[in-house]
């Protein structure tokens, strides 16, 4: 009897653990129930396409950070001297980049013709001294930005200088000198899951999960953080330097909720993520939108997604999956 | 938003989806149960016979003097069948000559200086050959004179020294007169009594015997002189075994007279009365498989490639019908197409699947989505070793051409071209190598998807730009996982023979993604990945937030600290 008592609570524990993995979203769910039925392809461009997409949520009252100076054509780069003189300090960016990549940080003058840039090679989390570029290493970089090297589609792009955005005390403290952001996921409208990404040494001063970064879930009604992952797995202490991860609140929240609800209510797209840079002159500004959200806000708030919004579709021939 | 959700839409998408997937499933079935009826495929038409595809080079050198150069060439025998034969040596005269149901080609020049190579190909199917050796046969006591000659002791099958009449003795008890029983103890005593060794020069009977080790020929004259001395006719086989790639060696093994049949036996690899598919008969008896003009610093190498063919016969008969899978293999046939293309074009979609099951099901991430299809088709032609090689090289290579470039900013269509260059010249370089080295395979690498790989060099690069080295070999790693996959799928004989007789099962492929496409559940490696989270929420239903945090609440929060 007690064999089979032990059997049973076997069997219900595999069975809670089966439920708690419907509810979690994979790549598949997301596309199939998520992206696929709510976010028309035809409204790609909008969000892939960041100069775009500023001009759109402008539009719609939704705050940006202030683009300095477009360059759409090769030509354009002659005028590269005078448009960094105005603008020593500047974020260059690809307007249809991918995943962070091709962003050139520009963080004032060094020398006539020389500038301080974000170290080299990022990827390696080399955390060197400042690094330098000159007039004509930034000309090359504008130059593979044209051309399409960091496109998404490889297609000709165009650069564009934005002003380089200073997180606001209490969130830069997650990552001194680093920007951080806050990540909401919007479901048709309405917030379902934020989180607050920041920087470390691993993920090279980049904001992506994927790439290193911790991840903060945040509780939706007070902007509280609840937890941290780093690399998908909880964590209490930062990777960096082994120090307890102090709990914050995001600042500002119900003006960050309801700029989320605004860029969803500008853009039509049904699945969302919204990522939102607290600012510390201007404020909340939306850096960029995301027709294809990532998956680890879910682990970072101890959530699945379809335990708080409903599968579009239900499941395929094949079983499994959210029911 | 257009995609609602609710109402019938879903129950109405989940039948068509379902009613597509049974249309591909059941017209191909009917299309087969047509071929299989009405049209008559039978066996023969959709397992296609294996074609084996032998190439000899020699060369050799002549100093200014005469050259002859003589080599055994394959018989026909009721258990292969020699389809086609090639030569290609230009400048020399050619013969062939029958000796003793042998077949001899025989290259000439009268005046040879500086290096020459003859190349004879042919192309050969073989069954495989089992005899049955009753129990109540025993030796006759006299043989038609013909077979003479194979129960006489020669210069290397001692079979009447005292030394092999002794260990004849010792095997086989006195009185002993059943042929089945003497084979099996003279065999069993060559196959285990005899160490094998890797050795290419000829070895005589008494020496294989007095050394307790010898390779295929000095266990095949071992053998033959033992069951000669025991009064069984028994004839040297000298032939190859036929194996896709390339080697330098032949092989040696024996038939003995039995009830008016010559039984094939191999010691060394321990086929008694039989002889596998894969066993080509070229010549009887004892002379060398080549014999040549000496000093000539004489080389050999065969190289071998298996093919799928239809017999003639079945082609013919089957092409008067509509409806026919024949009639495309014939349209490839005018065209020059040969039936591997065709194989591969119909194998391709599979490998498409194979690919689709490593993403969506198991969550492996690969460079490309259909390239390891791709790579597995080329892969065909080298071999995984070399295949692989091949792609290691082209990265490696490509990724440090890429690097050298940067400094010079380039736009991106052009600096692919450079990198295109350098794949080309990867690939040609191991083609020059497999040739220098002998090693045929590794040429096929100039079939591999230049434009693809010059693709993934780039991709290749970012990644590793982006994400760094770690993550970008651990990619490639499942990438090579996912190539080997389509290999072992799409070089599985008889999914190729099926597919090949029956083309409308490509149809079952779609239904196959259909089914997949709409599966929306976890990946296996989402499993792992999500672990942790499935734990914390299963551990606490309902309330995941507010729960468990791993943050240090401190001042700002003091109350909700335990």
């Amino acid at each position: 009897m007690n064999a089979m008592q032990r059997l049973q609570a076997w069997v219900d524990a595999a069975r809670r653990v089966r439920d708690a993995y419907r509810t979690i979203a994979g790549i598949n769910g997301r596309n199939r129930n998520l992206v696929k039925p709510l976010n028309p392809r035809s409204q790609y461009p909008l969000v892939d396409d960041k100069l775009a997409c500023k001009h759109a949520l402008s539009a719609a009252g939704v705050p940006v950070p202030a683009t300095l100076a477009v360059l759409g054509r090769m030509a354009d780069l002659s005028r590269l001297p005078e448009v960094l003189s105005c603008h020593p300090v500047a974020a260059i960016k690809p307007s249809r980049g991918l995943g962070g990549g091709g962003i050139l940080l520009l963080f004032g003058e060094r020398a006539p013709g020389q500038y301080w840039r974000q170290p080299e090679s990022i990827a390696r989390g080399a955390e060197s001294a400042r690094q330098w570029a000159t007039i004509g290493e930034i000309r090359g970089h504008l130059q593979q930005i044209l051309a399409g090297q960091f496109a998404m589609d490889r297609r000709d792009d165009v650069a564009f200088l934005e002003e380089l955005l200073i997180s606001m005390p209490e969130i830069d403290r997650l990552s001194p000198g680093h920007v951080s952001d806050v990540r909401i996921l919007v479901h048709r409208g309405v917030p379902v899951l934020a989180m607050t990404r920041a920087p470390t040494r691993v993920s090279g001063g980049r904001a992506n999960l994927h790439q290193g970064a911790i991840g903060y879930g945040i509780d939706l009604a007070d902007g509280r953080a609840v937890a941290a992952i780093f690399r998908n797995r909880p964590i209490g202490r930062h990777p960096d330097t082994g120090l307890p991860l102090e709990a914050f609140v995001v600042p500002r929240w119900a003006e960050l909720l309801d700029i989320a609800r605004r860029c969803a209510a500008a853009i039509p797209l049904g699945y969302l993520g919204v990522d939102i840079v607290l600012d510390r002159r201007h404020g909340p500004l939306v850096l960029e939108l995301n027709a294809r959200p990532g998956l680890a806000i879910q682990v970072a708030n101890m959530r699945g997604l379809f335990s708080l919004v409903r599968p579009e579709l239900p499941s395929g021939v094949i079983a499994g999956g959210a029911a | 938003m257009s995609n609602d959700p609710a109402g019938v839409g879903e129950a109405v998408r989940r039948r068509i989806t379902l009613a597509v997937i049974l249309v591909l499933l059941g017209l191909p079935t009917l299309l087969m149960a047509y071929k299989v009826t009405v049209l008559g495929y039978g066996l023969r038409l959709i397992v296609p016979e294996e074609r084996y595809f032998v190439n000899v080079t020699m060369s050799f050198e002549g100093t200014g003097e005469g050259v002859d150069v003589r080599v055994a060439l394959p018989i026909e025998t009721p258990r292969q069948h020699v389809v086609g034969e090639w030569v290609d040596s230009p400048g020399f005269l050619f013969q062939v000559a029958q000796q003793r149901g042998n077949r001899f080609g025989k290259w000439s020049h009268p005046k040879l200086g500086g290096a020459a190579s003859v190349v004879y190909t042919f192309s050969a199917t073989a069954r495989q050959e089992r005899y049955v050796i009753a129990d109540e046969l025993t030796i006759p006591e006299a043989y038609p004179e013909d077979l003479l000659p194979d129960l006489e002791a020669t210069e290397l099958i001692q079979s009447t020294d005292p030394a092999v009449m002794a260990k004849l003795r010792e095997l086989v008890p006195a009185g002993e007169r059943r042929i089945g029983r003497t084979l099996r103890a003279l065999f069993d005593f060559v196959k285990d009594g005899l160490k094998p060794l890797p050795f290419r020069g000829t070895t005589d009977a008494l020496t294989a015997l007095r050394l307790g080790e010898a390779s295929c020929g000095g266990k095949s004259r071992l053998l033959a002189a033992l069951t000669r001395a025991a009064g069984i006719p028994t004839r040297l086989v000298g032939g190859i075994l036929l194996e896709p790639g390339s080697k330098r060696t032949s092989h040696l093994w024996v038939e003995a007279w039995v009830f008016a049949h010559w039984v094939p036996f191999d010691a060394l690899n321990n086929h008694f009365s039989e002889l596998p598919a894969d066993y080509l008969v070229v010549y009887y008896g004892e002379e060398p498989l080549f014999t040549h003009t000496r000093d000539i610093n004489f080389q050999y190498a065969f190289k071998m490639k298996k093919r799928l063919a239809t017999p003639q016969d079945v082609l013919d008969a089957l092409r008067e019908h509509p409806l026919n899978a024949i009639n495309v293999w014939q349209t490839f046939r005018q065209a020059h197409i040969s039936l591997e293309l065709l194989k591969i074009i119909l194998m391709i979609p599979f490998g498409g699947l194979i690919v689709v099951l490593f993403r969506n099901f198991i969550g492996l991430r690969t460079f490309g989505t259909f390239l390891p299809a791709l790579l597995a088709v080329s892969f065909r032609e080298t071999g995984i070793l070399w295949g692989t090689a091949v792609l290691l090289t082209v990265l490696a290579v490509g990724i440090a051409v890429v690097r050298s470039l940067r400094g010079l900013h380039l736009l991106h269509t052009p600096r692919l071209v450079v990198v295109l260059v350098a794949t080309v010249c990867v690939l040609l370089g191991y083609a020059m190598l497999g040739v220098q080295l002998g090693q045929l395979e590794a040429a096929g690498s100039v079939l591999f998807p230049m434009v693809v790989l010059s693709l993934t060099v780039e991709r290749f690069f970012i990644y590793v730009e982006e994400s760094g080295w770690r993550e970008t070999l651990l990619v490639l790693l499942q990438t090579m996982i996912a190539v080997l996959g389509c290999y072992a799928v799409m070089n599985l004989f008889v999914l190729q023979a099926v597919l090949l007789a029956f083309p409308e099962l490509l149809m079952a492929v779609a239904a196959a993604a259909i089914a997949v496409g709409s599966y929306a559940g976890l990946r296996l490696s989402e499993l792992f990945r999500f672990a942790p989270l499935a734990a914390a929420i299963a551990m606490e239903p309902g309330s995941a937030v507010g729960g468990a945090t791993g943050l240090d609440t401190g001042n700002a929060d003091r109350e909700a600290a335990p």
